[in-house]
């Protein structure tokens, strides 16, 4: 950030190449110190990027908890939280503690390995998923070349949690949300999938940090509004597939609690239930920076004179005013009946994306982007 | 010095491991113990003994929709060769839309026929 006013839009994008580590001011500043030891520099730096993102998920799953309680409660006139701290802000915090103290049960009809296994596949997705988000130029812990199909793969990973969990708990609840659960997913999987092609298409990249880049300069070059019509269509088809992704209402099937007790994870107490809602937070969290990545520029500024502001605030204003929208849908639109979610995804989502992503084509080939 | 990128994502996958696994440790060490009972380990079933086994043989229609999963999602990502063909720009852009589109217009026949087949219903 304390680089030299260089005009960097005229720069070709160094991103496509790999990228060992985060270079910035700190990591200078340590690979200064290691000297010779390059080696030990990136283990050094490495170690703080992983360290950085536990703690991201962590408080940012928090503060997403905190804002749910809130925003419903606001939207339905109440409060909310209020005692623990500023307005209940530490509550979430109270919360894990409980669970900490919590007994662990061990149903002794489950399946002991696959229902121990099923907590860990939703946090891992998560934060395999954050890892390739960039927050700045340089804060970005992984770029892989082929960045929005590494995303693709894991966003289709999470619907084994749900099965795996749902299965080895041997609860008729669990067993039909985990199948309830792997229909949806499964058919919005299509959708997203077309969208990220799409925005492959608009921009041309694959990596995220080239992704950003490309819509360098005022915000109508971001994608949302820079390709006509196209954009806003894929646009809104992946916020809607993202929620049915994200299993939040309305297409919360996978834990409909007013018919299912707590779906797939009825079975799961005290931490290993932490483990999946905080898991559920990190990945609306990873949708809505993927959202802020692809169509609304990412962690560049609406307008280039407001570069004094960091790129990761930016990154974080746009994906938070995301995360509202997935929030305010939650106490806007009733649950579906699973024959419309389906109805939904397959008669009309679907067909729509495809047709997008032509037409995207079309733009891109004949050079109107 | 350059790293592959996968292995920083390998470590990543170290860390969710240790985080969750360390969680669940913590809880285990620091949770409270109850009595012993029975009716602690049983699963839930609205508080009632659960009757027989929960896996039971589920509705066909959710195996028909992970059929019709597996073409478009496969479709989807044999996609992407020509997406990013065409997004460089080295191929002549005609013969890769038209490509697309007749690759486009075979998986709409498949799922033209799984709609007048009414796989696509919910029965």
């Amino acid at each position: 950030m304390s680089e030299p006013a260089v005009p960097s839009a005229l720069e070709p994008a160094s991103a496509t190449e790999t990228v060992a580590a985060p270079t910035s001011a700190i990591a200078d500043w340590i690979r200064d110190l290691c000297g010779d030891q390059e080696w030990l520099a990136w283990v050094v730096i490495t170690l703080i990027g992983l360290g950085a993102l536990a703690a991201l998920a962590s408080v940012s799953a928090m503060v997403l908890v905190w804002m749910e309680r809130k925003v419903s409660a606001h939207m339905q006139l109440r409060l909310g939280p209020m005692r623990t701290g500023w307005h209940g802000a530490l509550q979430p915090m109270a919360d894990g503690l409980k669970l900490l103290f919590k007994e662990g049960l061990l149903p002794r009809t489950t399946d002991l390995f696959s229902y121990l296994l099923a907590p860990f596949i939703p946090m891992a997705t998560a934060l395999l998923a954050l890892a390739v988000i960039p927050f700045s130029e340089t804060w970005q812990l992984a770029d892989p070349e082929l960045g929005i199909i590494y995303v693709a793969a894991l966003s289709g990973m999470s619907v084994f949690a749900i099965l795996i969990g749902s299965w080895g708990s041997n609860n008729k609840y669990s067993l039909l949300g985990g199948m309830r659960a792997a229909a949806q997913a499964l058919s919005y999987e299509i959708s997203l999938l077309l969208v990220l092609m799409t925005a492959v298409l608009m921009s041309g990249e694959t990596a995220m940090q080239a992704i950003v880049q490309s819509q360098e300069g005022y915000f109508w070059n971001w994608w949302l509004i820079r390709a006509p019509g196209v954009g806003f269509i894929a646009f809104i088809a992946f916020i809607i597939s993202a929620t049915a992704e994200l299993n939040r209402a309305p297409f919360d099937f996978a834990e409909s609690e007013s018919e299912l007790t707590g779906g797939f994870h009825t079975e799961y107490a005290g931490m290993a239930f932490a483990m999946f809602f905080l898991a559920e937070y990190v990945h609306l969290l990873v949708a809505a920076c993927l959202g802020a990545v692809l169509f609304l520029g990412g962690y560049l500024p609406p307008v280039p004179a407001l570069a004094f502001i960091p790129g990761p605030v930016w990154l974080l204003v746009k994906a938070f005013g995301l995360v509202f929208l997935f929030m305010w849908f939650r106490w806007t639109f009733p649950r579906l009946r699973i024959d419309q979610l389906l109805n939904l995804e397959w008669k009309f989502l679907m067909p729509v994306a495809l047709l997008n992503l032509l037409a995207a084509g079309a733009l891109r080939g004949w050079g109107w982007l | 010095m350059h790293v592959n990128p996968y292995a920083v994502l390998a470590l990543v996958l170290v860390l969710a491991l240790v985080y969750v696994g360390g969680a669940l440790i913590a809880a285990r060490l620091f949770g409270e113990r109850g009595r012993e009972l029975a009716r602690k380990h049983q699963a839930v079933e609205c508080s009632s003994t659960p009757m027989g086994d929960a896996r039971i043989q589920f509705k066909v229609g959710y195996y028909l929709f992970a059929l019709v999963f597996m073409v478009f999602d496969v479709e989807a990502l044999f996609l992407f060769p020509a997406v990013k063909a065409l997004a460089e720009g080295d191929t002549d852009t005609g013969i890769l839309m038209l490509e697309i589109a007749t690759f486009v217009a075979v998986l709409f026949l498949a799922l033209i026929y799984a709609w007048r087949r009414k796989v696509l219903e919910w029965q």
